[in-house]
C-alpha cells in the first residue's frame, strides 16, 4: 500500500527538480496588467470616434471612386460595378448604383471598420497576453490541478482496494502544489521572454497609428475649415481638431509608458535579482494611472460637446 | 509604420497638396468673383478628396502592419498550454497506471 505513494513522491520531486527554482515576476505583470488597463480605458472611446471617422471616410471615397474621381481601391471596387448616378444638376446628390464587397465595413452598422478593428484587435490581443500572465501569477490553474489530483487518489484507493492512500495523497499535496507552481513560474519566463518582441512589435505600431487616427479623426473638420466657413461655425471646428491633437498627444504619452512598463517587466525576468525595477515600475504604473485618469476627463469634455482645453 | 518611405511619400504628398490649399483659399480671400470663388471651392474639394484617399492608403497600411504584429502575439498567446499542470497530471496518471499493471501481474 506504500510503494504507490513512495513512487507518486518520486515522480513530483523529480519534477521539482527538473523545474528548478523559478519565480513570477508577479509585482511587475500586475503593473504592466493595470498600465494596459488605463491605456484601454482611454483608448476606447477615442476608438468609437475614429470608427465614425474612418466609416465616414471610407463612404466618402466610395462615393468619389463611383463618380471617377478618384482611383483608391479601383482594384477591389471597379465603376462598372459601382457607378455615380447624379439626381441632382451639380451631381452632388445621387446614389452608387452597384454594390462592392470591398465597401461593406464602412456602411455596415455592424462591428468596426478596418483600422479602427485592427487597433482594437491589437490592444485585446496585447491584453489577453497580460491576462494569460495574471492567471500564472495568481494561480487560478493550480486550484483546478489540486482538484484532479483528489481525483487520482480516489482512482488509485479504488485500485489499491483500500482507503489509506488518500491521506498518503494529500500528504504529499505541497509537493504537487509546488511543482505547479514552479510549472507556472517557467511558464510565464517562457512567454515573456518569447512575447516580448512581439509585444514590443504592437506597443509600437499602435503608438505609431496616431498620426494616422489623426489625419481620420479631424479630417471633415479640416474639409469644413478649408471651406467657407467663419465665426462660431469655424471655431468650433478648430476646438474639434485641437482636443483630438491633445487626445492623441495623451495616447502617444501613455503608450511611451506602456512600453516602458513593459520594458521593465522584461528586465525583470532577465536580472531577477533586481530589485530598483520594480520601485520604477510602481512610480510608472501610478503616474501612468494619473494620466489616463486625466486624458479620460478631457476627452470626456469633448465627447459631451464643451471644449477641453482653450 | 512598416514602410518608411512609403510614409515619406505620403508626407510630401500630404504637404504639397495643404500647400496647393492654402494658395487657393489666399486666392479665394482675395476676390469677390462668385464665379471665381466657386470654381476655387471645386478645387479645394478635389484636394481634400486627394488627402482623404492619403488617409486611407496610410490607415490601411498601418491595419496591416498591425495586424501581421498582434497575429504573431497571438500566437504565443495560443501556444500556451491551457491547464500549464496538465503534463505534471498526465505523469502522475501515468505511474499510476503502471502501478495498476504491475499489480495485475
Amino acid at each position: 500500500m506504500k510503494m504507490p505513494a513512495v513512487k507518486i513522491a518520486f515522480v513530483a520531486c523529480l519534477l521539482l527538480l527538473l523545474s528548478g527554482c523559478k519565480t513570477i515576476p508577479g509585482s511587475q505583470i500586475n503593473y504592466f496588467s493595470q498600465a494596459l488597463a488605463s491605456v484601454n480605458n482611454v483608448s476606447q472611446p477615442l476608438l468609437d470616434d475614429m470608427a465614425l471617422a474612418e466609416r465616414a471616410q471610407g463612404q466618402s471615397v466610395a462615393v468619389r471612386r463611383a463618380d471617377k474621381k478618384t482611383q483608391n481601391g479601383v482594384e477591389q471596387c471597379p465603376p462598372a460595378q459601382a457607378q455615380w448616378v447624379a439626381t441632382s444638376s451639380d451631381g452632388k446628390q445621387g446614389f452608387i448604383n452597384g454594390f462592392c464587397i470591398s465597401d461593406a465595413a464602412y456602411f455596415a452598422n455592424l462591428g468596426d471598420p478596418p483600422v479602427t478593428k485592427s487597433i482594437r484587435n491589437a490592444l485585446a490581443v496585447v491584453d489577453a497576453y497580460a491576462n494569460l500572465l495574471s492567471g500564472l501569477d495568481s494561480g487560478a490553474n493550480i486550484t483546478t490541478a489540486m482538484g484532479q489530483m483528489k481525483g487520482i487518489g480516489e482512482d488509485i484507493s479504488t485500485l489499491t482496494g483500500g482507503g489509506q492512500l488518500i491521506p498518503a495523497m494529500a500528504a504529499l499535496t505541497p509537493i504537487f502544489k509546488l511543482v505547479a507552481q514552479q510549472s507556472n513560474a517557467t511558464e510565464a519566463r517562457r512567454l515573456i521572454l518569447d512575447g516580448a518582441p512581439h509585444v514590443n512589435s504592437v506597443l509600437v505600431s499602435l503608438r505609431d497609428s496616431a498620426p494616422v487616427l489623426f489625419n481620420t479623426l479631424t479630417e471633415s473638420s479640416a474639409k469644413t475649415l478649408t471651406g467657407d466657413v467663419t465665426g462660431a461655425a469655424a471655431q468650433n471646428e478648430l476646438d474639434r481638431i485641437n482636443t483630438y491633437r491633445i487626445a492623441l498627444a495623451n495616447f502617444v504619452v501613455l503608450m511611451d509608458k506602456l512600453q516602458g512598463a513593459w520594458n521593465l517587466t522584461v528586465d525583470a525576468v532577465k536580472n531577477p535579482e533586481s530589485a530598483t525595477n520594480l520601485a520604477a515600475l510602481s512610480r510608472y504604473s501610478a503616474e501612468l494611472k494619473n494620466d489616463a485618469d486625466a486624458a479620460r476627463r478631457a476627452f470626456a469634455l469633448l465627447r459631451s460637446g464643451r471644449k477641453s482645453n482653450p | 509604420m512598416s514602410n518608411p518611405s512609403n510614409t515619406d511619400q505620403i508626407n510630401n504628398s500630404r504637404g504639397a497638396i495643404t500647400d496647393a490649399i492654402n494658395a487657393l483659399m489666399a486666392q479665394r480671400r482675395a476676390t469677390t468673383d462668385a464665379g471665381q470663388i466657386a470654381s476655387l471651392n471645386d478645387a479645394i474639394e478635389n484636394l481634400n478628396g486627394n488627402l482623404q484617399d492619403l488617409n486611407q492608403a496610410q490607415g490601411l497600411a498601418l491595419a496591416s502592419t498591425l495586424d501581421a504584429a498582434s497575429q504573431q502575439l497571438q500566437q504565443i498567446v495560443q501556444s500556451s498550454p491551457k491547464d500549464i499542470s496538465d503534463q505534471f497530471i498526465k505523469q502522475i496518471k501515468d505511474a499510476v497506471a503502471k502501478l495498476d499493471s504491475a499489480k495485475a501481474k
